[in-house]
């Protein structure tokens, strides 16, 4: 486990100093301690163990991914932060506040997995909906519905309903959706799922915009490279357990190896860069041409298409 | 025994609202017991106790907080789901060819055509708006639940209450429109459907040949009538047209000179044969315009020439337009004075709380032996007899409504029944009582009597209380039914049977004085807000079941809710013994054993099983109905399709009753919503 980990006594300290002055640490916006639920039946017999004593911060200002296989309890976990289901123990507090109350959510955005929403309203009244709630005055909800379809992209659709939407386009609205009262945490649940490869571009490029604005969020996802792009910190759960938390490129760092990268390099350099690994007893692990990844390739295909109508884009031109 | 019909609000609510807030408390214990249990299976005993009452102490915050921006958010959403997903127009569609339907296959040729219209569109539009309520509202929010849209809202700043009233805000919204639609198309269609005319241009006008004899009908005509004639045929149906002879008599005038006065050629749109309406002979001349036999018309008479009706001015000679106006005596809203009690004296002059029982076990009507000899009489006592009440209190209407006669021999089966009231009154100082006022009685018929302000030949004893020995005084003369027989506002109806052999059976609201004539289409939207009242209760219950329940699931428990709300007054009488046959264990083994609900059973350990077994039972359900309000009591079929003016009692008291439950319901699914968990 990582040393980040909180000592419990100054967890316990800092959640009853909360909850007894109602304040708010101006830097932790998520502070679970013990965090558990388990499922039971009908009957109250226990079915499953879905969270076992999760103790678990989150910064203000930070992308904080909660990583596992399927089952692991990170959309338990989101879940209980969002109040949807009560823990069985421990405590959730939720920029100062208690998980369950709602209050809360007035500084909160949530993008759910399927981008849940009502497929018999249009992409305006659906904001317009979501705008209501907060109590948002006409001229500001007016504003900022306009503001967020431009923004995600659907002003040619923003009057279909959305039962005629596709899944990129549900889940762009959806995050229009969990920005519409522009929150200080915004919780998104697999934001790149059902995205294809332009759409996790943009979802990500998004969620590293919300962050130069200050915003924290807080995402669950198991591609990992979506996490490692965009993630300060992460949390690996597996079994409803915490396996490990710290900063991305801290937990990714192999501490005793070293990688170079360079261009312009021939094979008479390549020689002597290996007889001077040798000569201080050093141990070459790899070397040779760097792939991009598919990706990257995908992206600059599709660019190159966009700005080129009508050509066929080759591998070799684009070198 | 006071009739819940006769019962003021004040009243009602004095009894009500102690039991209801009993209801209430023993209720919201034991749902606070119930959260707790199922908390305690989840978190543990301790953790239960602190979520339970941080649920309970946010109550009150939760609802001052709540923002009616949220809550017409959520409203418009409903009315929005509703809309595009076309169910108001379908539901408009099913009643717009039930209306299509019915006018083909109504039948106006009744003795009351306007019970059968208003009837048909007040029972087709309960059911269609129940239905409506029913099925929008069980299933929304569990829809909302299962597809998990539910979470993109709870996450916003929501609280359960707004949830909850927003969605029956919003579909109680589109039943209201829909209701709206409804009730105009249904007032066309009563209105368009019933209203007609009929004309007398083609009519051919024969004499009477025998005095008080139709040759027509075969029946019996007035004394007066000279003249009589079809009109022609409308709505499957003509009325006999009478003429009365009209005479010029010399007569004194308020001075005492003789002037020629013109008696009859008044005309007499008869009722059908079958009972039900009449019409106006309607004249317009520079002189009058109005119905002919108006007592205020002396000039405009009718006469028979050539075998056509002729209309003219008897001082001009000129000839006068005039048509048959629309139907009379359909349509109506009548205001009537009910009797508050009614007992019974048997044969021997003893009181009893019922009559005689004939034989009908089912039947509310108890009956008095008729005869000389006899003593029973029905005893209906108004304690609220005012002259304010009365449009025309110089001569007032006594109607005797749908009264039950039962013939133990044929007798003159012409003839009705013959029977007679007196008009008691009790002041500090003397009994009054009329002489009798005889009527004869047909089979559920309404008989009318014209009872004058002034009595004669009535009778004032003198109250002597006392001083013991002395002979009251009794004196016979001309008294007023208000100022004198009436003077403390409390009058007796006294109703006997003169023939030996024969009975009168009666109820509390067979007998009434009719006080005035009010607007139909204001009782009719007055009976439709009943509806209203029913549609958002279902509303409003499905709500709540649907904050736990799955949508079918939720279904069955509104349907439930629905059949205690009905049938809770007879569950009260079963449980108190007033309805024969026992509970449902009893009734299966009287089907079995072939036994009828009046023969008793026999005592033995059979009898004490079962007996037992119904009381539980009954019991049980009986305290369940307490919970629901008496769905019958937001009904008011009965009052409009009759022709009775909807007071303000009922009205009331069925508004009372489903705001006070819509409240409940709300505040019940708001518990409910708030403890349980959201997500799965």
């Amino acid at each position: 486990m990582s040393e980040e980990k909180p000592a419990k006594e100054a967890a316990e300290t800092k959640l009853e100093r909360t909850r007894r002055f109602g304040d708010e640490d101006a830097n932790i916006v998520i502070e679970t301690r013990n965090l558990s639920k388990v499922y039971r039946d009908f009957w109250g017999r226990q079915k499953v163990r879905a969270l076992k004593a999760l103790d678990l911060e989150v910064q203000k200002g930070e992308i904080f991914g909660l990583l596992g296989p399927n089952g692991s309890g990170k959309s338990t976990t989101m879940k209980l932060l969002l109040g949807l289901l009560f823990p069985t123990g421990g405590q959730a507090l939720v920029l100062g506040k208690e998980a369950s109350n709602v209050e809360k959510n007035e500084r909160i955005g949530y993008l759910p997995e399927e981008s849940y929403l009502y497929k018999f309203l249009n992409a305006e009244e659906t904001l317009d909906f979501y705008g209501r709630l907060f109590d948002m005055p006409a001229k500001v909800r007016r504003d900022r519905v306009k503001e967020l379809i431009e923004k995600v992209g659907l002003t040619w659709a923003r009057r279909r309903q959305l039962k005629e939407y596709s899944k990129g386009m549900t889940r762009r609205i959806g995050l229009a959706q969990a920005l519409i009262n522009d929150p200080d945490l915004i919780l998104l649940d697999e934001p790149t799922s059902g995205l294809d490869p332009i759409g996790v571009d943009e979802m990500k490029s998004m969620i590293l915009e919300l962050k130069e604005q200050g915003k924290t969020v807080v995402m669950c996802s198991h591609l990992l490279t979506d996490v490692q792009n965009v993630c300060d910190r992460i949390a690996i759960l597996h079994q409803g357990e915490l396996k490990e938390l710290g900063r991305v490129d801290s937990l990714l760092e192999v501490s005793n190896e070293v990688q170079f990268r360079a261009s312009g390099v021939n094979e008479e350099v390549e020689r002597e860069i290996r007889a001077v690994i040798e000569k201080h007893n050093g141990k070459l692990v790899e070397s040779g041409k760097p792939s991009t990844t598919l990706q990257e390739l995908f992206l600059d295909i599709v660019s190159e298409s966009e700005a080129r109508p009508g050509r066929r884009v080759s591998r070799q031109e684009q070198d | 025994m006071v009739t819940d019909d006769s019962i003021t609000y004040l009243e009602w609510l004095y009894e009500a609202f102690p039991n209801f807030i009993i209801a209430a408390f023993i209720l919201s214990l034991a749902g606070v017991v119930f959260s707790y249990l199922v908390a305690a299976l989840q978190y543990g005993p301790s953790e239960a106790f602190y979520f339970v009452s941080r649920i309970i102490f946010q109550i009150i915050p939760d609802f001052l907080r709540t923002s009616p921006g949220r809550i017409f958010a959520l409203a418009k959403l409903a009315v929005q789901e509703t809309l595009r997903k076309k169910i108001i127009f379908v539901a408009f569609g099913i009643f717009a060819a039930m209306l299509l339907g019915g006018g083909w296959f109504l039948n106006t040729n009744s003795r009351h055509p306007d019970q059968v219209y208003i009837g048909f569109v007040y029972f087709g539009t309960q059911l269609l708006l129940g239905m409506f309520g029913l099925l929008i509202a069980t299933f929304s929010l569990p829809a909302d639940i299962k597809n998990r849209t539910i979470y993109t809202v709870v996450t916003k700043p929501v609280r359960s209450s707004e949830i909850v009233i927003g969605r029956i805000l919003g579909f109680g919204f589109v039943g209201t429109v829909l209701l709206l639609l409804i009730w105009i198309t249904s007032y066309l269609f009563v209105e368009r459907g019933l209203n007609h005319t009929h004309s007398l241009a083609e009519t051919t006008f024969t004499k009477v040949e025998k005095t008080g004899e139709s040759s027509i009908i075969g029946g019996r005509v007035s004394l007066d009538t000279e003249y009589e004639g079809k009109s022609s045929t409308a709505g499957k149906h003509w009325h006999l047209v009478e003429v009365t002879r009209l005479q010029k008599v010399r007569q004194p005038d308020a001075e005492g000179n003789p002037v020629d006065v013109y008696i009859g050629g008044r005309v007499n749109i008869q009722v059908p044969p079958y009972g039900g309406h009449s019409h106006d002979l309607l004249v317009n001349s520079s002189k009058y315009s109005g119905p002919i036999n108006d007592p205020a018309n002396t000039d405009i008479r009718a006469k028979v020439e050539d075998q056509k009706l002729v209309v003219f001015d008897v001082q001009t000679g000129n000839e006068v337009p005039y048509s048959v106006g629309s139907p009379t005596g359909i349509l109506m809203a009548r205001e009537r004075v009910q009797a508050n009690r009614l007992e019974f004296l048997d044969r021997r002059g003893n009181e009893k709380d019922r009559g005689v029982n004939v034989g009908n076990e089912w039947g509310h009507r108890s009956y008095i032996a008729g005869g000389s000899s006899s003593l029973a009489r029905a005893v209906f006592t108004f304690e609220d007899f005012r002259e304010a009440y009365f449009a025309n209190p110089d001569s007032v209407q006594l109607d005797m409504n749908n009264m039950s006669v039962v013939r133990t021999h044929k007798g003159d089966i012409e003839q009705g029944v013959s029977g007679s009231i007196e008009i008691r009154g009790v002041t500090d100082e003397y009994v009054y009582q009329t002489a009798p006022i005889n009527f004869e009685a047909n089979e559920f018929a309404i008989k009318t009597l014209i009872i004058d302000r002034l009595q004669k030949n009535c009778l004032r004893r003198e109250l002597v209380s006392e001083v013991e020995g002395e002979e009251p005084d009794e004196t016979v003369g001309d008294y007023d039914l208000f100022d004198e027989i009436g003077a403390e506002g409390e009058i007796e109806i006294i109703l006997r049977c003169n023939e030996s052999g024969q009975f009168f059976g009666v109820a509390e609201n067979d007998l009434y004085f009719l006080t005035s004539e009010g607007s139909f289409a204001a009782n009719f939207a007055k009976a439709y807000f009943g509806i209203w009242l029913q549609m958002m209760f279902i509303v409003s219950v499905s709500v709540m079941f649907s904050t736990f329940l799955s949508g079918i699931v939720s279904m069955v428990a509104v349907l439930s809710t629905i059949v205690l709300g009905c049938f809770g007054a007879l569950i009260s009488e079963l449980r108190a013994g007033i309805m024969e046959g026992g509970g449902p264990i009893e009734s299966i083994y009287r089907i079995y054993s072939q036994m009828n609900q009046m023969t008793p059973m026999e005592d033995g350990p059979a009898k004490t099983v079962i007996k037992s077994l119904d009381t539980v039972f009954l019991e049980s359900v009986q305290k369940l109905t307490y919970l629901v309000p008496d769905f019958t009591r937001m009904d008011f079929s009965e009052p409009l399709t009759t022709g009775f003016n909807i007071n303000a009692a009922p009205f009331l008291i069925a508004t009372t009753l489903g705001f006070v439950f819509m409240m409940m319901t709300t505040i019940v699914g708001y518990f409910i919503l708030k403890t349980r968990e959201i997500a799965k």
